[in-house]
């Protein structure tokens, strides 16, 4: 190889030019390769990086490089990968889950979690067979009986809500827990206060009858607590100073997800003081100063506008979701799925009553990189607080069709849509995965799987959107320009049943939840877990 | 007449049981440094082996300039006692390896010496400090344009017009 004589190329010998290159990510990579001969033939015949390439293909990244030699990691990854592309899981496993309310069993992350007694929370970490990464199951006893919990996705913080009851003011109180999931004992980086006993937060809530959904992504972590008559509370805690950041307490708001480091995103179906009134996602800035003023509007840095007119709130629902949160994980195996700089966001709006019809579900499909790129940088900022109309961000969303309603959530991981329910077709129960990476979709065009390919310009708009057009398409606006690429796969035998299928997917599993039959011999109501494992 | 620098006057001969080095820099400066601290280097490791075998000790002599290896022993004298994974996978106890956040501040230096550091590292085989470097040289190119690393990396755009705009060139992976 005749290298220029230059500075960096008297780095021979070559392997010292491998070691600098095999830091680089893809395209920066990629972009080394174009600066001279000499570089670019060692990208071209170096096996080591050939497998970044490769890898940013199949949209992975990088684990420990020291835990397999080179040749395993690249069969392993094309293993990995041919498996993904025709929903090719490896191994089937099931197991009986006993049926304690629907929040009680949870995916977090690659973690599923569920409570088996009163006290006792079971979890069990999804193993990995083409990655060869183990799975672990342990069971945990509380002191006290958690009415709900949360877990974050490195698997470090678990968030437990216990009931206290009512309190002298006759108002529903609860304590929150800051645990390590690990060891039950409290977060040594949780913050301690005065008023807080043991690490907990206390605080009062109106409502009796509640739903909850916990979320923790970073540093923070927000409640839902959702009451039917008395409206939604979403609080968010800095669960390190124990500050509260933000509280909304109106009755529209229906759902939220954290967005990134400083951003959260929060639905409501009709927003009676703005100029857009219709169902939005806002964006709030978490400034990590504790608030003083309860519905402070001074951090709404954007509204979304979603292209669906005003609808009695009572009637409908919106619910985001956006899973695993882009935090740090633990990589375990060769390489990890989760992208921590993009996932999808799903939007989803639920119609119960609709001229009589059943209920009507759209799904928008955005991506939570591109949601982003459409924040102004400061309140300084002209478009601070403005109202963003479906016409300037529909390029990134892709709106789906008749999608069956969420059950459980975990319906997406990373850059992966899993639809809630299975479909079927000709009489075969059928799983439904839409793949919204750009690098497999581009690959996938590349390829002879190019019709399972959904391009912005491809038709999609089923007969029962278009029966809505006038209604729910105010401005003629189309479905969104996001492509995917859709695979169906035909589920396993013991799925092929009448009942109620459930789907989630985590970063090598695909888990399916169903009823357990009456004639099962159990003693008290269960679920049935299947765990595709690829 | 080489003059003899020692880097650490706290080294003196018998406060610990770790015998003394003397190496040499291509500058022709002498540096006394403690062997344990050098055990680091696989290739010092080796010389030492065979001093061992033939019960006599003499100066190592070393092809870069003792700035450089200053540099070295400082890296080295940090980590004297510490197990890293690269240096020594079979000894290192399972967990966590410690906070490499030290070697960013250390290696924050200019490119040229960046490179010579790498060299030695290289050439005495320190596995850890040959990593270290050569993710900070990356740092200082990731997410760079083409032209902002032909500046960095000081290396001639040689490809002809037509190689430039053919999609060949580029490294698709």
């Amino acid at each position: 190889m005749a290298l220029q004589p230059s500075p960096f190329h008297s780095l021979v010998p070559l392997e010292l030019i491998v070691c600098v290159l095999g830091f680089l990510d893809a395209k920066s990579l990629s972009r080394c390769a174009q600066t001279c001969r000499g570089l670019h033939a060692v990208v071209r015949d170096t096996k080591a990086l050939q497998y970044i390439g490769n890898l940013a293909i199949f949209g992975l990244h990088d684990g420990n490089p020291d835990l397999y030699p080179l040749h395993q990691r690249k069969s392993m990854l094309s293993r990995h990968s041919t498996a993904w592309k025709q929903l090719a899981w490896t191994h089937h496993d099931r197991m009986t889950v006993p049926l304690r309310g629907a929040s009680a069993c949870d995916l977090y992350g690659d973690l599923l979690a569920y409570s088996t007694g009163e006290r006792a929370i079971q979890f069990i970490r999804m193993p990995s067979i083409l990655r060869q990464v183990q799975g672990v199951q342990w069971e945990h006893q509380y002191e006290f009986e958690p009415f709900d919990f949360a877990v974050d996705p490195s698997c470090d913080l678990i968030i437990l809500v216990e009931a206290l009851g009512l309190n002298e003011y006759f108002r529903d109180a609860y304590r929150i827990h800051l645990r390590c999931l690990g060891s039950g004992e409290p977060h040594p980086l949780a913050a301690v206060s005065e008023e807080m006993t043991h690490h907990e937060l206390s605080f009062d809530l109106i409502e009796d009858e509640v739903g909850m959904d916990i979320q923790i992504h970073g540093d923070y972590f927000g409640i839902l607590f959702d009451d039917e008559d008395a409206g939604s509370e979403i609080v968010v805690w800095n669960w390190k100073t124990g500050n509260l950041e933000l509280k909304f307490t109106q009755s529209w708001v229906q759902s939220f997800a954290f967005l990134d480091e400083t951003h959260i995103l929060v639905a409501v179906t009709v927003s009676p003081t703005a100029s857009w009134t219709g169902p939005s996602v806002r964006v709030y800035q978490l400034t990590g100063a504790s608030l003083r003023d309860i519905n402070d509007e001074s951090t709404l840095c954007t509204t979304l506008a979603l292209p669906l007119t005003y609808a009695n709130p009572s009637d409908c629902q919106l619910i985001i979701h956006s899973r695993p949160q882009p935090r740090h994980q633990p990589v375990r195996g060769p390489f990890s799925i989760a992208d921590s700089e993009d996932r999808l966001v799903i939007i989803q709006y639920m119609l119960d009553r609709y001229d009589d019809e059943e209920r009507k579900v759209f799904t928008f499909v955005t991506r939570a990189k591109l949601i982003s790129s459409l924040l102004p940088m400061d309140a300084s900022c002209e478009r601070w607080g403005a109202i963003l109309p479906w016409d300037h961000w529909r390029h990134h969303t892709r709106l789906l069709g008749d999608t069956p309603p969420p059950r459980w959530m975990h319906h997406t991981h990373g850059m992966r849509y899993i639809f809630p329910a299975p479909l079927e077709f000709d009489g075969v129960v059928m799983a439904c995965i839409l793949d919204f990476h750009p690098i497999r979709i581009w690959t996938a065009i590349e390829s002879p799987e190019r019709d399972s390919v959904m391009l912005p310009e491809s038709a999609f708009a089923p007969e029962s959107l278009m029966k809505f057009k006038e209604r729910w398409y105010p401005r003629g606006a189309s479905n969104g320009q996001l492509p995917y690429r859709e695979t169906l796969v035909a589920l396993p035998e013991a799925l092929q049943t009448e009942g109620d299928v459930a789907l989630m997917l985590s970063s090598d599993t695909i888990i399916a939840i169903q009823e357990a039959p009456d004639d099962l011999d159990v003693n008290e109501p269960s679920y049935i877990v299947h765990l595709l494992t690829f | 007449m080489p003059t003899i620098v020692s880097v650490d006057d706290s080294t003196v001969p018998g406060e610990g049981s770790s015998r003394l080095l003397l190496l040499v820099s291509s500058d022709n400066k002498h540096i006394v440094v403690e062997e344990d601290i050098m055990s680091r280097s696989r290739f010092i490791s080796k010389q030492v082996e065979g001093f061992e075998a033939t019960s006599q000790r003499h100066a190592i002599l070393l092809p870069f300039s003792s700035f450089v290896l200053n540099k070295v022993i400082e890296y080295c004298s940090h980590y004297r006692g510490y197990y890293l994974l690269e240096d020594d996978p079979d000894a290192a106890p399972p967990g966590r390896s410690p906070v490499r956040e030290w070697d960013q501040e250390f290696l924050d230096v200019d490119r040229n010496m960046l490179l010579r550091i790498i060299k030695a590292a290289h050439y005495l085989e320190i596995k850890s400090l040959v990593g270290s470097c050569a993710r900070a040289i990356a740092d200082m190119i990731r997410g760079k344009t083409t032209e902002e690393m032909r500046e960095i990396l000081g290396v001639e755009n040689d490809f002809t017009p037509e190689e430039e705009h053919s999609p060949s060139s580029k490294c698709t992976g």
